[in-house]
């Protein structure tokens, strides 16, 4: 039933499907790099969108328009509150008696004069101080945005410090089809060999006790 | 020869021990939050009152002395009812709502310090979540730093706010006794804090 030429087509054979293998394994180390490359790539584009957004939306709150408009609340928070205290505050009132309407007349522009002049220092002052108050509100964002920021940092780097780690164990990912092909092609080899040797009578290096014992 | 394919140099478990520190760092986060949530508008207006309530009673206290010491001052005087009477009184009421214009700033002024500790206090939380990214000690961290940030302001207390009142009225006192001229002169405050000086018109 085998020809003569069954061993070195059977050497060929298995030749050609060690290096089918061998490929397939190669093959299959370069898809794990690539999805290990290109996972890393999405968790990179993952944080990026992360910091990219709180970084915009804290930016977002620094500018102008956004500061002019905290500060304009801050002031008239602060002085609807100092303009209510001073008009309720009863300790500061005094009483006129039975003072002359002349004389109460006089107390009562003097201390309505009062009362003005420092709802106005009041006002004055809220809006200065209001400066004071939007940039604490800003100073707080920006502080807690840095916090997430650092975060994000941090992992973006612990991410990518991890690839060449993972990129080595992609190495690995043919490794059946590898082994495989390296069996097949040696056996393809040593068969050839041996076949080779017989036909040939010229001894085979890879089983030389066996070629030796048969070609006596 | 190994032909089980895929050997793992510990990658997938870096990994792993990478994600659940990202996790970790997360939830930590949350429980500062959740720690520092106290910390919010409504603790900072308390903190602000609580501060201007201890200036009020030194203020209104020291505005009654000067009142007393302005209105017998003025009975002596003969002068309870006229318009240097009104314009003193005018004066006091003035340097009373500024001084308690200054009282509300300076404890506005305590509670953005307050509010600074906290965020200083809640930073370090975080750095140490960072290095560590054990949110269990860090949140038995936190809560400790929180419970120390509950300790009341150090109170200075409102002196002097009406001193140069006072002064005034003895000096006005002596100077009429001994007769020198200008006794009635009343030194005047503008809003703008410059001095001048104001004479007396009686009324009788």
């Amino acid at each position: 039933m085998c020809g003569p030429m069954a061993i070195p087509i059977a050497a060929a054979a298995m030749t050609v499907a060690g290096s089918v293998a061998g490929m397939v394994g190669k093959s299959k180390v370069q898809d794990a790099r690539n999805a290990a490359v290109s996972a890393e790539n999405a968790r990179q584009r993952g944080i990026e969108a992360q910091s990219a957004g709180l970084f915009n939306d804290t930016l977002a709150k620094g500018d102008r328009a956004t500061q002019d408009k905290n500060v304009a609340m801050a002031a008239d928070k602060r002085f609807q509150a100092d303009q209510g205290r001073l008009t309720a505050a009863p300790q500061f009132t005094v009483p006129t008696g039975q003072a002359p309407g002349e004389i109460g007349s006089a107390f009562a522009r003097a201390l309505r004069g009062a009362l003005n002049r420092n709802i106005d220092r009041a006002d004055r002052t809220a809006k200065v101080n209001a400066y004071g108050d939007a940039n604490a509100g800003l100073g707080t964002d920006l502080l807690r945005s840095g916090q997430w920021q650092t975060i994000f940092g941090n992992r973006a780097v612990n991410s990518a410090n991890l690839l060449p780690l993972e990129l080595d164990s992609a190495n690995n990912a043919g490794d059946t089809w590898s082994g495989i092909g390296q069996l097949l092609g040696g056996a393809g080899r040593a068969i050839g060999s041996f076949g080779g040797g017989g036909m040939g009578g010229g001894g085979s290096s890879f089983f030389p006790g066996f070629a030796a014992e048969h070609t006596r | 020869m190994c032909f089980s394919g895929g050997g793992d140099n510990g990658a997938a478990e870096s990994r792993q021990l990478e994600e659940a520190r990202n996790a970790r760092i997360n939830e930590g986060m949350g429980q500062i939050d959740k720690t520092y949530s106290g910390f919010n508008d409504d603790y900072y207006n308390l903190f602000e009152k609580q501060s201007y309530d201890m200036a009020r009673p030194d203020l209104a206290h020291q505005y009654r002395d000067a009142t007393d010491n302005a209105t017998y001052g003025l009975a002596r005087s003969g002068l309870a009812r006229s318009s240097a009477a009104a314009h003193l009184f005018g004066q006091l009421s003035e340097r009373a709502g500024q001084a308690d214009l200054k009282a509300r700033d300076d404890a506005r002024a305590l509670a953005s310090e307050r509010r600074q500790q906290v965020e200083q206090s809640r930073n370090t939380m975080v750095s140490q979540l960072n290095a560590t990214a054990n949110p269990q000690a860090v949140a038995q961290s936190s809560i400790a730093q929180s419970k120390a940030l509950t300790a009341p302001p150090v109170y200075s207390p409102v002196t002097g706010a009406f001193a140069d009142f006072s002064n005034l009225f003895a000096d006005a006192m002596v100077n009429r006794r001994s007769g020198a001229p200008g006794w009635w002169q009343w030194p005047t405050t503008s809003a703008s804090g410059s001095s001048g000086r104001g004479s007396i018109q009686e009324i009788r």
